[in-house]
């Protein structure tokens, strides 16, 4: 499958069917899961309508690592075997995963004010989405400084795949300090740990932003394709060369 | 290898400023810090650990960015690699000699901040323990950030913000084990698991500093 | 001062080499063998790709189809056994001595020069205890060539060698280059507008923007 689509001309095949089923999943699953979310669903016991930010919030966080995942096995890709199409589709993944990433954060945020009564609480999960951030920002940075495209997307796959493994071990790491150091008011209220009426808005949101992500993907690497075509000028002949005797 | 790392100390040796910055910094953004906080005594016992290991980090750090650039603008990298030498070798010599020129004289410094703090000495030895055992994944990481940004404009910003976000293990491990240090000494958890990052950063980053130094000199 | 017994025959193949620089095609078919004793020099405009060349044989550039190969006596080895290179930069340690350096790349090399009469031989004897940043472009380049022929490297791949040289430096290139080829060594060198014949087959490749 991976090896089928690598070829650019095939991508695009592939991107004119697969791009609009995804759009459509994404938008069908997202008004319904609004609806469900919004309206259905009943207001929480002990948070009230606030629970409600949990269903954007919850697969936003989904989605954060699911990117980085994404991009992880595109770098992988692209370093083995050096093709652009993983490249343009590790950058198109860090773009999307920065963007949910911080979708996480405020919606987590908001969470952490009417749960906690403050805006921002050093919580562990919430922690090591902040760090997540930060990667996904030094990662994009590579891209942005390293003008050669090229080399940019060579290196920048490296340094995806050192955070990677790093990933595990911030988030072990920040739990740990998290249970050293919490206070007792804080905990708890900030665990998702919902009740089942809200298994049908959750997993249709979650199932939504997986199409989103899927249809922006498809979307950024064909286009990318297309703007690598136009800046390829006609080639142009190459030098002759002659061999004579001195 | 051997030849190599004789001469990148040597090198070192000879253009002292490179460490001796290093150095300076680190002494004096932490006597800043104390005069920002008006010198109370209490605060600064409170917050000594991440305090200075934050200072050792930006001073290690700041001296990274000519690192492999310069090795790499004046050709020295192409000789290497025609010579035979491999990146892996490269990476190790820098590796060994940054640590013996910049983090053996941070940890040795490190004393100076106790009595500018008024450190207990079973603090500041935990903290320089600590330094020890964490400096090198910091020099790890540092290395990776340095060989991925080699021959860019501001380097120099770009390692920190590459290598920052990695070292939240480290500062965290090394506070934990810093705390558990007079209770239950060297073998505490927070200790065992900073030497484990530090092996395993070693073990991820020296061949990904080999790998982008390549990428970079084509 | 330097060893006079035969290097091993080996040959530099460029096999219908394509090379693109992002948009720009600079050579779509490049074909060309270096034989033991010979010396090709690869003349043209600024830009045209002779520095290309130079790197695509020393494997620093990877060609978009096409195949570079160094061979001895039929067996492919690889470029870090038979390559020796002076290039534009001249990769020198600045707070490193004449004498250090040799040294120190006499030991990456594996060999054993007697360091006093190879800096005599390269007319640094006066530098020798001076650091490489204080020498002049033209002592930098005879330092190179001296790392050159420490290397006993069997091809030796040039970048405008006789720039920032003078009269006796340029002699100095064209004797140390004979030896070498009579010892069975060759020589690819990229030069603006020199194109000297040594040993009996030299050549020139004359690279010329396509109409």
């Amino acid at each position: 499958m991976i090896s089928y689509l690598a070829n650019p001309q095939r991508f695009l095949k592939f991107a004119r069917i697969a791009s609009p089923l995804f759009m459509f999943g994404a938008i069908s699953f997202l008004c319904f899961g609004l609806w469900q979310s919004l309206i259905v669903a009943p207001a929480d016991v002990k948070h009230g309508e606030a629970v409600r930010i949990m269903f954007v919030h919850v697969p936003a966080a989904y989605l954060s690592m699911l990117a980085y995942t994404a991009l992880f096995v595109a770098s992988l890709v692209s370093f083995i075997w050096r093709h652009n199409l993983a490249d343009y589709g590790a950058r198109a993944f860090a773009r999307i995963g920065i963007v949910f990433t911080a979708l996480c954060l405020v919606t987590g945020s908001i969470w952490g004010k009417t749960g906690w009564g403050t805006w921002w609480e050093w919580d562990g999960r919430m922690t090591s989405v902040l760090v997540l951030f930060f990667i996904y920002a030094a990662y994009l940075f590579l891209w942005v400084i390293i003008e050669d495209q090229k080399r940019a997307a060579r290196l920048a796959a490296i340094f995806a795949m050192i955070g990677m493994i790093n990933i595990p071990i911030i988030k072990f790491s920040v739990e740990w300090w998290n249970s050293l150091h919490q206070t007792a008011t804080i905990s708890n209220v900030g665990a998702p740990g919902l009740d089942t009426v809200y298994d049908v808005p959750l997993w249709t949101m979650i199932f939504a932003y997986t199409c989103l992500f899927g249809w922006l993907s498809i979307k950024q690497v064909a286009t990318d394709i297309n703007k690598a075509r136009i800046r390829r000028a006609p080639k142009t002949e190459g030098a002759t060369i002659k061999i004579e005797v001195v | 290898m051997t030849a190599l790392f004789k001469r990148d100390l040597k090198v070192l040796f000879r253009q002292p400023r490179g460490w001796l910055l290093a150095l300076t910094f680190f002494v004096m953004f932490l006597s800043i810090i104390a005069i920002a906080l008006q010198g109370d005594i209490r605060v600064l016992n409170r917050i000594a650990a991440p305090l200075i290991w934050l200072a050792a980090i930006f001073s290690l750090l700041l001296t990274f960015e000519s690192l492999f650039a310069a090795n790499i603008q004046n050709g020295t990298m192409e000789q290497y690699r025609l010579a035979g030498l491999s990146g892996l070798s490269i990476v190790l010599s820098k590796f060994v000699t940054v640590f013996v020129t910049s983090i053996l004289p941070l940890v040795l410094a490190t004393p100076i901040i106790g009595v500018l703090y008024q450190l207990s000495v079973m603090h500041i030895a935990s903290i320089a323990l600590s330094l020890l055992i964490g400096a090198p994944a910091v020099l790890a990481m540092g290395l990776a950030s340095a060989a991925l940004v080699s021959g860019q404009r501001s380097a120099g910003f770009l390692i920190i913000l590459l290598t920052l976000p990695f070292m939240v293990p480290v500062i965290i491990f090394a506070q934990a084990g810093i705390d558990a240090y007079p209770r239950e000494g060297l073998g505490n958890a927070g200790f065992l698991a900073l030497m484990g990052f530090s092996l395993l950063s070693f073990a991820i980053c020296i061949p990904a500093s080999a790998a982008a130094l390549k990428i970079n000199m084509e | 001062m330097l060893a006079s017994d035969a290097l091993p025959p080996t040959r530099l193949t460029f096999d219908k080499v394509a090379f693109s620089r992002g948009a720009r095609t600079l050579f779509s078919e490049l074909s060309f063998v270096l034989e033991p004793g010979q010396i090709f020099w690869i003349m043209g405009d600024n830009g045209i790709g002779k520095t290309s060349i130079l790197k695509l044989a020393m494997g620093f550039l990877k060609p978009d189809s096409g195949e570079i190969t160094c061979q001895t006596n039929g067996r492919s080895i690889p470029v870090e056994q038979c390559i020796g290179y002076i290039g534009h930069a001249d990769a020198f340690e600045p707070l490193l001595t004449v004498r250090e350096t040799l040294a120190f790349w006499a030991e990456i090399y594996d060999a054993d020069p007697d360091l006093n009469t190879l800096i005599e031989g390269f007319g640094l004897s006066e530098q020798i205890n001076l650091r490489t940043s204080s020498l002049s472009a033209g002592q930098k380049r005879r330092l190179a060539l001296a790392r050159l022929s420490l290397s006993n490297r069997p091809i030796w791949i040039m970048d405008e060698p006789k720039a920032a040289m003078d009269q006796t430096g340029q002699e100095l290139i064209a004797s140390i280059l004979e030896r070498h080829l009579q010892r069975g060594g060759s020589a690819l060198v990229a030069s603006h507008y020199d194109a000297s014949a040594i040993g009996k087959h030299s050549r020139k490749l004359v690279l010329e923007t396509a109409r």
